[in-house]
């Protein structure tokens, strides 16, 4: 931690932060809810020689859900997400992420921005975006562009966004009524961080025929990743035909794929174990949604 | 050395910070609100907790800087010794603390709560609360304590 340069910035808007970060480039940092950053600057992983802080621009918060999409502002913080009565049920993953996620207190600060451009492992708002096709908007001085959050993700803590990208926008389209989706954390107590988190969503067509399943996974490997292997056993296949035989399969799919490591929150074994029954459980939740909305 | 102009229980204060200061440093250090009180400085305990716009946050993991703005409550904005808050006068009556460290962050999250959700369940109340370590383990008593403020802020909400 390197106090003695320490320039405090304060973009007002978009443009403005941009200009600020092309200017000083590697010294600058972008300064969301700080969760992440103030312990890496304290423990001297982080120099802060000119930190832009991005809460005073008004224009990164917001929650906008229309009939196509959610669009959520990087800077919006978590416990927005958590009430928000503007998100479309059918995007509730996204709100239960958010409200797993640490303490109260804690998401009163954090950003949604900043816990998926620090990309942890363990992320919560990695699986539920991941398995619902979000994209996310970059903006530096002298442009923008979208990205899926499928190819953001790149390696522990790094990210395909470059050094002179802003994060600005959160893009996550409907699901189709014939979707269903679920989150699910294991940490010690509610609080924690995840041992192992992960989010399912499974679209079917109209003769009950799965023609689109995602299943994320966070905490078992250094980013945040999607299962295709497991994902690709349930295409194609009808919704009644989905017995625990085969879910079992596909659980076990999940355990052999997953690389998760040993630490202080849980050895590679249980890890691999909890992937398989939270898999599990997965596919048995969104196979009964499914399953209610065939018969009515 | 930059400016920096605050807030705090309903007063604004104008002064010269070091542009990287904590909040949770200037409250106590600078402004002698001692009521901010510091365990683990890494967001984990909950101890440093105050209300900014009325919402609990951690003062011990945000700059001073962000809070410009903002109405900072912390528990010295609350009551005085002589007429305690009814949410204070909870927590005397009931026993909700023992060392009483965790004390003024927790009373804080409270007053939050009771004002989004005063009929609040005792698991409601634990979620809410789950932002805070009391190492005396005096849970059971401080959820007491806090349905007995419901209670009180109820009652004398009928008597106006
Ligand atoms: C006690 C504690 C418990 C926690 N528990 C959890 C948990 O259970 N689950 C979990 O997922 N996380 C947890 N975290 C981590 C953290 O709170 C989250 O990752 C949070 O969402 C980070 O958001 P922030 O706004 O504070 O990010 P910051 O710390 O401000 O930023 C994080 C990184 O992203 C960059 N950044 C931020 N916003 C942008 C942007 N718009 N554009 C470009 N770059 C940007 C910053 O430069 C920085 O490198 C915890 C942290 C603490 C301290």
């Amino acid at each position: 931690m390197k106090k003695n340069n320490f320039e405090y910035l304060r973009p007002l808007t978009i443009a403005e932060a941009c200009d600020m970060k092309e200017k000083y480039a590697e010294k600058a940092k972008y300064w969301a809810g700080g969760t992440d950053l103030l312990l890496q600057w304290q423990q001297g992983v982080v120099n802060l020689d000119y930190c832009i802080d991005l809460t005073f621009i008004p224009e990164l918060s917001y929650i906008r859900q229309d009939s196509e999409n959610l669009s959520i502002g990087a800077l919006t913080i978590l416990s927005s997400i958590e009430t928000s009565s503007e998100i479309d049920s059918s995007l509730s993953i996204i709100s239960e992420g958010a409200s797993e996620l640490a303490t109260p207190q804690i998401r009163n600060t954090a950003t949604i921005g900043g816990n998926v451009c620090r990309a942890a492992p363990s992320a919560d708002m990695a699986p539920p975006l991941l398995v619902l096709g979000t994209e996310v908007k970059l903006v530096n001085s002298s442009g923008e562009r979208w990205l899926a959050l499928d190819e953001f993700f790149l390696g522990l803590n790094k990210t395909a966004r470059e050094e002179n990208e802003l994060l600005v926008e959160i893009r996550i389209p409907v699901p189709s009524s014939n979707a269903a989706s679920c989150f699910l954390k294991v940490g010690r107590t509610v609080v924690d961080i995840a041992i192992v988190n992960m989010a399912a969503s499974m679209t079917m067509d109209d003769n009950a025929i799965l023609s689109d399943v995602r299943i994320a996974f966070g905490a078992v490997a250094p980013t945040p990743l999607r299962i295709k292997l497991a994902e690709e056993m349930l295409l194609g296949v009808n919704v009644s035909a989905i017995d625990s035989a085969m879910i079992d399969k596909v659980s076990d799919k999940v355990a052999n794929e997953v690389k998760p490591i040993t630490d202080v929150r849980g050895t590679m074994e249980y890890r691999r174990e909890i992937s398989r029954v939270l898999t599990k459980r997965a596919i048995e939740r969104n196979t009964q949604a499914l399953t209610k909305r065939v018969l009515s | 050395m930059i400016k920096l102009q605050l807030m705090v229980n309903e007063k604004t204060q104008e002064f010269e910070i070091e542009p990287h200061e904590i909040l949770a440093d200037v409250l106590k250090k600078r402004l002698g609100l001692i009521g901010v009180r510091v365990s683990c400085g890494e967001g984990e305990c909950g101890a440093c907790t105050i209300l900014l716009d009325g919402k609990p946050v951690l003062a011990c993991m945000m700059l001073a800087k962000q809070a410009e703005g903002k109405e900072i409550t912390t528990i010295e904005g609350l009551g005085t010794h002589d007429n305690l808050h009814p949410i204070q006068e909870a927590f005397v009556e009931k026993h909700g603390f023992q060392c009483g460290f965790c004390t003024p962050g927790i009373i804080l999250s409270t007053k939050n709560l009771l004002e989004t959700k005063a009929d609040s369940t005792p698991s409601e109340i634990a979620m809410s609360l789950s932002g805070h370590i009391c190492r005396c383990g005096a849970y059971p008593k401080i959820i007491e304590s806090v349905q007995e403020a419901a209670n009180k802020m109820e009652n004398s909400h009928d008597e106006k």
